[in-house]
């Protein structure tokens, strides 16, 4: 491909990009793009601040222990002398990263269980909602909990006890998205073109389901970093030195009248990246739901009238 | 007509209701008679049926309850409501009884009650195994005489029944009822929930308190404890955490008096699992220990420097006869060198609810690393951790234990001996066990167990733990104090070693 053609193909697909309705609505809704650069901002922070800060975030300097905020530890030092903006900064990179991870499995499962359900039915969809139905009956937090306790606490075993109980709501939005597409006449047509099953479902279904999972799981992102911390708090998630935000918090807390800083940092950070999280995933569903989209313009025409 | 609202009268209401919590939270008077209660805030809660024989209330600090044999400052038993006993062969003994007691309701103290009592917290506690007595082993020769007939030769018998688990409770102490009936100095008034109300008794054999009423408060958070003593809420706190103690001590409103207990922390070495079952490499671990940092760093001062397991406040405690092992990073560095570790990754366990023991473990594995010794941290719930550790699946678990009595003999036991409690489990199943070094010293400590003078018991105990710190047994840590703060309107109660036995029967409020 010549450069002209690539540089004309890029255009294009700006063009297309920046005029797509999804893009202009989320453009225009001032919170979705607050939360958008929270996450940005938090996403390059974890990405790039491990290379700009001076310290390392588990060398422990033992005479440099509780320093107030100074231009030399801007965010203080902790009970072990350790620099707390570069354990804030490392712990971005390790607790956005259990979010994404815990959600991409919770999603990946849930999307399958929902496909399979929805598009198959008969009694294998009876089985698998009744599964749904059960794990929807504990409250989620706490099953995760149980699972994190009889797992043993460890990284590995926090995402999978958040994985395990919060796949099933991605489940249920699947299957009912999926019940409806399948109805719809494309759909039908395709089949009887002679389409596998696989290929109806890739082509057809898949697409038509994308947003509202992509809406649930910018949604649930927040979720799971505040369970991920709690799970941290308690001492079932990441285990010490780890720079992880609630373990951070676990250990401040204990220092909380004489160095606030400690639970101050790790509390806003997880504050921040919970709401850019709903934020953005507010926006999000407004800016993918046609019929809200539609009330928009309508109330805007009222408006206008 | 709607009156409306104006932010004036918004803010005088919410004013008032803020009023009206205070005054409610700030009630020091739960009699309604007037009195004023000192409160004590402390950590502890009656669990559900765990202290039922003492009519649901804990049997510690609240002094409603007393046992035959009581612990002196020295860590010696001392008369209680027995004013003697004596060993009448190996395995009986024989107390004789105060005969100026009587219980709160009035009644007579007599051996009947003692009697009840022992059958009662012998099955209650299944407490055969620790004071090596049957239920039916406490018989009453008359009215203020008991036999006690142990299962085995146990000379250690009057120390271990100085427990506060072993206060003489009343027959007709009933939770349900809300009857809780002891001899102690202070009598039930109510009970709370988990909080407990009490007053002096008035008839009491020795003295009758001078404290007008205490009020123990359970708050299981020690900041919170801290800021309720800062308010005023409370009058004295029990353990405020350590971070807190520079700041009660430099406010003029508050005090705060420390004091050692029998209680250490180390980190038991797992000599069964390699690479700990090197001696060399356990002894490096030692050597890379700066037990007086530890001190200053996580307990900010509050506590001492360990040289072995067993705490100074033990009489038996061989801590000024054992070699220092640190800090020497060199010395450590080469004995890694010399031994036969070849960078696997210790272990290191603790409980995940403490938070002194996670600072510990941060700092510990960063020094092992300073010497080349490569370490994780598992930190497990409290219920998992003893399990854990018995199991063996740690290299090093950071342990604090100590004594409750002033028998002190279960700990040596317990943790050395290879049927005790530690080591029982893999020494059973598989010849091993966790901090066992054989039969040697088996045979040193049940000497120790059996030895009828307090000097030999303190040399063959003193060898045990001699031998397990020059092998690199445990890593000594430090000895724990314990904290109480107070208003400093208060005067300071007298402490003891035991912080349960503390002394709050004069406490009159000042200015």
């Amino acid at each position: 491909m010549s450069a002209s053609r690539l540089r004309s193909a890029h255009r294009a697909f700006r063009q297309e990009c920046l005029t797509h309705p999804t893009i202009l609505a989320l453009c225009r809704n001032p919170s979705a793009v607050a939360g958008g650069v929270v996450v940005t901002a938090l996403a390059v922070l974890a990405i790039v601040g491990p290379f700009v800060t001076p310290y390392d975030p588990t060398t422990q300097h033992l005479e440099n222990q509780l320093q107030a905020p100074s231009l030399a530890h801007p965010l203080g030092t902790d009970q072990l002398g350790r620099d707390v903006a570069t354990r804030v900064v490392y712990g971005a990179r390790l607790t956005l990263g259990i979010a994404l991870l815990v959600t991409v499995v919770r999603l990946t499962i849930g999307v399958v269980v929902g496909l399979v359900a929805g598009y198959v039915g008969g009694w294998v969809d009876e089985a698998l909602m009744r599964v749904v139905d059960v794990l929807l009956a504990f409250p989620g937090i706490v099953l995760a909990l149980v699972v994190a306790g009889i797992l043993g606490p460890s990284l590995t075993n926090l995402v999978l006890a958040l994985a395990v109980v919060g796949w099933t709501r991605y489940a249920r939005v699947v299957r009912s998205s999926v019940l409806e597409v399948r109805e719809r006449p494309f759909v039908a047509a395709s089949r009887l073109t002679g389409a596998s099953r696989w290929r109806v479902v890739r082509r057809h279904v898949l697409p038509n389901v994308a947003g509202p999972v992509v809406v649930l799981a910018t949604l649930d992102l927040g979720g799971v970093i505040l369970a991920a911390a709690g799970l941290s708090f308690l001492g079932l998630g990441a285990q010490p030195p780890a720079p992880e935000w609630g373990t951070m918090l676990a250990t401040g807390r204990h220092h909380l009248r004489e160095a606030s800083w400690l639970v101050n940092a790790p509390g806003l950070a997880i504050v921040f990246a919970v709401l850019g999280s709903n934020l953005l995933g507010d926006g999000l569903r407004d800016a993918l739901d046609p019929t809200d989209r539609t009330g928009d313009a309508r109330t805007e025409v009222a408006r206008r009238d | 007509m709607a009156q409306q609202s104006t932010r004036r009268t918004v803010l005088g209401g919410v004013g008032t209701g803020i009023a009206a919590l205070a005054g409610c939270l700030g009630d020091d008077d739960p009699s309604g008679d007037g009195t004023e209660a000192i409160t004590v805030a402390r950590s502890e809660a009656s669990q559900d049926g765990e202290w039922q024989p003492y009519g649901g209330v804990v049997p510690y600090y609240t002094n409603i309850f007393e046992p035959l044999v009581g612990t002196t400052q020295e860590m010696e038993p001392a008369p209680v409501l027995a004013t003697d006993w004596e060993r009448e062969n190996e395995s009986t003994w024989r107390f004789d009884l105060r005969e100026d007691v009587t219980f709160h309701d009035g009644s007579v103290f007599t051996a009947d009650a003692v009697v009840s009592t022992f059958d009662t917290l012998i099955n209650h506690w299944d407490a055969t195994g620790w004071i090596n007595v049957d239920t039916g082993g406490v018989t009453a020769v008359d009215d203020h005489t008991v036999e006690f007939e142990t299962t085995e030769p146990f000379p250690a018998l009057p120390g271990t029944i100085s427990h506060d688990y072993f206060g003489i409770i009343h027959p007709d102490t009933d939770e349900d009822a809300g009857v809780v009936l002891g001899t102690g100095p202070f009598q039930f008034v109510n009970r709370d929930g988990h909080d407990v109300t009490v007053e002096p008794y008035e008839d009491h054999w020795d003295s009758t308190p001078t404290t007008e009423r205490l009020a123990f408060n359970v708050v299981d958070d020690g900041t919170t404890r801290t800021t309720a003593l800062e308010s005023g809420d409370v009058d004295l706190a029990i353990d405020p955490p350590q971070s807190d103690v520079g700041r009660l001590e430099d406010d003029p409103e508050t005090a705060v008096e420390t004091q050692r207990t029998p209680r250490t922390c180390f980190g038991g070495v797992n000599i069964y699992k390699e690479p700990t079952d090197d001696e060399m490499l356990r002894r490096a671990l030692c050597y890379a220990v700066n037990q007086e940092q530890l001190v200053e760093t996580v307990l900010e001062g509050v506590g001492d420097p360990a040289r072995g397991p067993i705490s100074p406040e033990i009489p038996w405690a061989a801590h000024d006869e054992l070699p220092g092992m640190g800090p020497d990073r060199d010395r450590a560095r080469e004995l890694v060198a010399e031994s036969s570790y070849d960078g696997e990754t210790l272990t290191i366990l603790i409980d995940g609810s403490e938070p002194d023991d996670r600072a510990v473990a941060e700092i510990l594995q960063n020094w092992f690393e300073e010497i080349n010794v490569e370490s994780e941290i598992r930190s497990v719930e409290s219920a998992a951790f003893y399990e854990t550790f018995t199991d063996g699946e740690a290299h090093v678990s950071i342990v604090a234990f100590g004594s409750n009595s002033a028998a002190s003999d279960y700990l040596i036991r317990a943790v050395f001996h290879s049927e005790g409690s530690d080591n029982q489990q893999l020494y059973e199943s598989e010849g091993t066990g966790i901090m066992n070094l054989g039969s040697e010293v088996d045979d040193l400590i049940e000497g120790g167990y059996l030895a009828e003078s307090a000097d030999q018991k303190a040399d063959l105990y003193g060898e045990v733990q001699e031998r397990v710190v020059e092998q690199g047994v445990v890593i000594p840590l430090y000895y724990l104090e314990y904290t109480l703060a107070r208003r400093a309107s208060l005067p300071a109660p007298e402490l003891h070693p035991i912080d349960k036995h503390t002394d709050f029967t004069e406490l009159e409020r000042g200015e």
